[in-house]
This record gives C-alpha cells, sequence and structure tokens, in this order.
C-alpha cells in the first residue's frame, strides 16, 4: 500500500515538475527535453521495479529468450523495412507472462534491437512505445479468454501497434524536428510515418492471427510446465 | 581496433557522449552549433573515412533540407519578412534563421550518435550499466548470446523440415506462411528449453550468491583519470559560461545573438532586423572549453598518430 502512495505521488508530482522545470530552465527544445525526460523516468520505474522484483533465475533467463527472439524476428527480415516480427512475439509474451513482464520485455527488446541498428534519439521512444503496447495487450488478454480467439488478439495487437507505438515513435521525431509546437510541421512529420506505420500495424495483425493458437499455446506450455513467473503454483 | 579515443575507458567514452548529444541538443547559439557540427563531423569522417562521406550526403544533408523546408515554411512568426508565399503567408527571415538552427540541432545529435554507434560498443554499454542495473544488464547480454543461438536453430530446423519433404512452394503462400510458423514454434519451444536449462546451470554455479564478483575487460588506467579529469574541468567551464548567458540567443521576433552589454561595438543590420552584440571574455572561454570538448577525441586521435608515424620510422 505504502508502494503504491509512494507511486502515485511520484506520478503526480514528478511529471508536472519535469514539465514546469523545462519551460523555466530551457529555451526552445523545451517541448522536447520535457518529453524525453518523461519518458526517461517511466523507464527508469520500471527498470528499477525489475531489479527489486524477485524473480527466479529462470524468469530472468526467460525475459531474456523472449527479448532474443524478438530481436531475431527484426533481424530475420531486415531486408523489408518495417515489416518486424517483434511487436507480435512481445505481445505474445505479455499475454502470457503478464502485463509488467510484457513491458520489460518490449523495452529491452528495441535497446538491444538499436544495439545492432543504430542508437539514436528515437530509442527511449521506441523502447516506450513498444512496452506500452505489450503492457496494454497483457492487461486485456492476461489470464483472459479472448485471448485464445486470434481474430480479437489480431484486431487489438495490431491497431495497438499502428495506434500507439506509432503515435509515440512520431511525435518524439516530430517533437524532435519541428522548431516551434505547431501543427503545421508536426502534421508533416506524422504524414511521412503514417505509410511506416501502416505496414507495421498490418504485419503485426497478420502474424498474430497465424500465431495465436500455435505459438502462444507454446508459450502458456513452457510457462506451466517450469512455473515461470508464478504460473505453477496456482 | 582499439586505438585513439576508442581504448579508453568506458565511462570516459559514456561521459563525453552524454555531454556533447545533451549540450547539442540544448544550445542553439551559432557558434556553439558550427563547433560541435565541425567536432562531430570530423571525429565521424575520421572514423567512416569514405562511406561517412557518402552517408553526408545521401541521409543527413537531405534530413538538413526536410527539416530547414518544413519548419520555415510552416512558421510565420518574426518581423522581417522576405517574400510572401501563395498562401498568403510571409516568409520570414527569422522562422528560416529558426529553422536552420533546429536542423542543425537534429544533425549535429545524429553525427554524434553516428559516432557513438562506432565508439560504445556492447560491451562497452554492459560494462558501465552493470553497475547501475545488473539485472537488466544480465539480461541483456544473455539475450546478445541468444540472437545467433536462434537464427541457427531457426535454419537448422527449416533445414530439417525440408529434409523431412515439406512441400516447398507447392501449395502456394497459404502452405509456406503455414511452415513458416509451425518452424517459428518450434524454434520458440527449442528457445525456451534451452533458456530454462541455462536458468538451472546457473543456479547450480551459484548466480545470486553473497559476495560474487563479475569479470570486466576493462581497466581504469592513468591516462583514463588524465581524460576524465580534463572533461570535468571542460563541461565546468562550458556550463558556467551557459549559466552566464554566454549562449544567449533569440530568434523570435527579431535575432539577437549574444546579450546586451557596455563594452565593445554592437552590429546592427537592418535589413534583417538582426543584432550582433559583442562576445563577452566569459563568453569566449566557454566557447574555447567548447571546441575542446568537441575536438578532444580528434585531437586524441591525431596525437596518437603522429606518435605511431615517429615510433615508426625510427625503427
Amino acid at each position: 500500500m505504502r508502494k503504491k502512495i509512494a507511486s502515485v505521488l511520484i506520478i503526480t508530482l514528478l511529471i508536472p515538475a519535469i514539465i514546469i522545470a523545462c519551460m523555466f530552465l530551457i529555451k526552445g527544445k523545451q517541448y522536447y527535453v520535457s518529453s524525453l525526460l518523461i519518458v526517461f523516468s517511466a523507464l527508469a520505474a520500471f527498470f528499477i521495479s525489475l531489479e527489486h522484483k524477485k524473480l527466479q533465475t529462470r524468469d530472468l533467463v526467460a525475459i531474456s529468450s523472449v527479448v532474443a527472439l524478438a530481436v531475431a524476428g527484426r533481424a530475420l527480415l531486415f531486408m523489408l523495412p518495417q515489416v518486424k516480427l517483434t511487436c507480435s512475439i512481445v505481445i505474445l509474451a505479455a499475454m502470457v507472462f503478464g502485463p509488467d513482464v510484457g513491458f520489460i520485455c518490449g523495452a529491452l527488446s528495441m535497446l538491444v534491437s538499436n544495439m545492432f541498428f543504430g542508437q539514436g534519439v528515437h530509442t527511449p521512444f521506441q523502447m516506450f512505445g513498444m512496452g506500452l503496447v505489450a503492457f496494454l495487450c497483457g492487461l486485456i488478454f492476461y489470464k483472459n479468454k479472448i485471448g485464445d480467439n486470434r481474430f480479437a488478439v489480431a484486431i487489438v495487437g495490431g491497431i495497438l501497434c499502428f495506434a500507439v507505438y506509432g503515435f509515440i515513435v512520431d511525435t518524439g521525431s516530430a517533437i524532435f524536428f519541428s522548431s516551434s509546437f505547431n501543427s503545421a510541421s508536426m502534421l508533416a512529420v506524422y504524414a511521412s510515418g503514417f505509410k511506416f506505420n501502416i505496414v507495421h500495424g498490418v504485419t503485426t495483425f497478420f502474424v498474430l492471427l497465424f500465431a495465436v493458437p500455435g505459438i502462444k499455446n507454446t508459450f502458456e506450455r513452457i510457462a506451466v510446465k517450469y512455473g515461470l513467473f508464478g504460473e505453477g503454483s496456482q | 581496433m582499439n586505438s585513439g579515443f576508442k581504448g579508453y575507458n568506458p565511462y570516459v567514452n559514456m561521459l563525453f557522449f552524454i555531454s556533447v548529444i545533451v549540450y547539442g541538443m540544448l544550445i542553439r547559439h551559432p557558434v556553439y552549433l558550427a563547433l560541435s557540427l565541425l567536432g562531430a563531423f570530423v571525429y565521424y569522417l575520421r572514423l567512416k573515412g569514405k562511406a561517412g562521406i557518402k552517408t553526408f550526403l545521401c541521409f543527413i544533408l537531405p534530413m538538413f533540407l526536410f527539416v530547414v523546408l518544413i519548419n520555415s515554411f510552416s512558421n510565420h512568426y518574426g518581423v522581417t519578412a522576405l517574400f510572401t508565399l501563395p498562401s498568403g503567408n510571409k516568409f520570414t527571415f527569422e522562422s528560416l534563421m529558426t529553422a536552420t538552427a533546429t536542423s542543425l540541432i537534429v544533425v549535429i545529435v545524429m553525427l554524434w550518435f553516428f559516432c557513438y554507434n562506432e565508439v560504445v560498443t556492447a560491451d562497452k554499454f554492459m560494462h558501465v550499466f552493470g553497475k547501475i542495473l545488473p539485472v537488466g544488464a544480465l539480461v541483456i547480454s544473455m539475450a546478445l548470446r541468444f540472437i545467433p543461438m536462434y537464427r541457427k536453430q531457426f535454419s537448422d530446423t527449416h533445414n530439417a523440415q525440408k529434409c523431412f519433404g515439406e512441400p516447398a512452394g507447392k501449395d502456394g503462400y497459404i502452405n509456406r506462411i503455414r511452415n513458416f510458423v509451425r518452424v517459428s514454434a518450434a524454434t520458440v519451444s527449442h528457445a525456451l528449453e534451452n533458456a530454462i536449462q541455462t536458468a538451472d546451470s546457473m543456479k547450480a554455479r551459484g548466480y545470486g550468491l553473497k559476495g560474487r564478483t563479475s569479470y570486466s575487460r576493462f581497466r581504469w588506467t592513468s591516462r583514463d583519470t588524465v581524460i576524465i579529469c580534463l572533461l570535468i574541468l571542460l563541461n565546468g567551464a562550458v556550463i558556467f559560461g551557459v549559466t552566464r548567458d554566454c549562449a544567449y540567443c533569440i530568434y523570435n521576433p527579431y535575432v539577437v545573438i549574444n546579450p546586451s552589454a557596455d563594452f565593445g561595438t554592437t552590429f546592427f543590420i537592418e535589413d534583417l532586423n538582426m543584432t550582433l552584440n559583442p562576445f563577452s571574455p566569459t563568453g569566449i572561454i566557454s566557447m574555447t572549453a567548447y571546441f575542446f570538448l568537441c575536438f578532444m577525441p580528434v585531437i586524441i586521435d591525431v596525437k596518437e598518430d603522429i606518435r605511431w608515424n615517429r615510433s615508426r620510422s625510427k625503427i
């Protein structure tokens, strides 16, 4: 309970504090810096909770194996830009292992895949966006009967991937590219990213459509068999 | 090849890149922008050679022009109209200046990140973050090892399926996708089972027990101490200058560079409504420090090159 109060306080005080401090202290790039700091603090909160959570060795290795699968899914199809399996694999992991594990998997898989494809100013936004997509899918489908319906999962996953991930990453670059907070230059960046987001969302939709009964069951079987993330204890 | 600036301790590399990227993002003063751009560009060319010029011409220059165009045509503030757009809005000198500054920031940060990707490799990143977030660093380093393993496993499974007589390309796309899903499911299942085995093996060897240390390839030497002291000194000088308004410049509603001062001469360009105030002594110190900060890797590399050439000619 005390932890919950602390986290609510941090959210209600820290984020406005960041915004106000940036407004007064930094001229010109205040929007970008404040959004970057907010994304950083959200990521930091999750990673610090990962350090303090008493995870078993098996859970840690399972997380890194999901991350490796997700990155391999991006590297496998590197010749087709934006056609990546990362998002769908992370969503599957979140559906089976729970939303917070999904967030960690999503954020880490973007960090690790950018180690191959090059880090940049987009990295924190990609990490946060992918983590958030996985987290939301986990919230909806974790321990839920709808999770077995391939169409429901594919539609929700595809839309979240298009709307949430695309929106977060494009907003990051739009604020970075525009000199003032003005709708015309922001819209130009959103428009140039639209095609990629559509491709990304459609890919995720189809991959989830084919993967849901088969590959999801594989994840579930392993989780139950080895008691990952407290699965076997119930 | 770990020579020059690359061969220094990861903490030194990290501190350098964090400081130049943060300053690159925040400072909009033209002199600072020019120094950072030159430093990043020269170091990038040194790291990449001819391929660097190609990236610059094919990727960075178009990006620069794109950002200048979208920003200067979509903002209409400022008092100096250069010409009127077909839409009736004015194209102003101030918005062109702001757009150029923003675009330079984008290019500078990108160039520094390109250099970062060359210098701070995954093992250096892990060395720095392993101390702060040990669990996260462990997960990342295991994932880095698993990636090539799983790709090999995927192609092995795929080849085995082919030997069993998978109808390759016979029944069109649906069948091919079905096969792909089957091979992927097998890879996923193998990957996770293998992960559990790794975890059990780690536990058997005492992972997570107290008093265990970790191996690191990087050592802290005296030259790292010298460079990190220098970095902190230069950072201090730059921050001191920036807090004393040395990087002061406004682009809206008219361009003013440097704060107004009661010494020196102030230039005023009437056609562009642009004011150029004199540089203060603190500003010159801060800019010199910024120059040495941005050119530090280049200076270190060139110094080592000269020393190498000298010692080689003696032999």
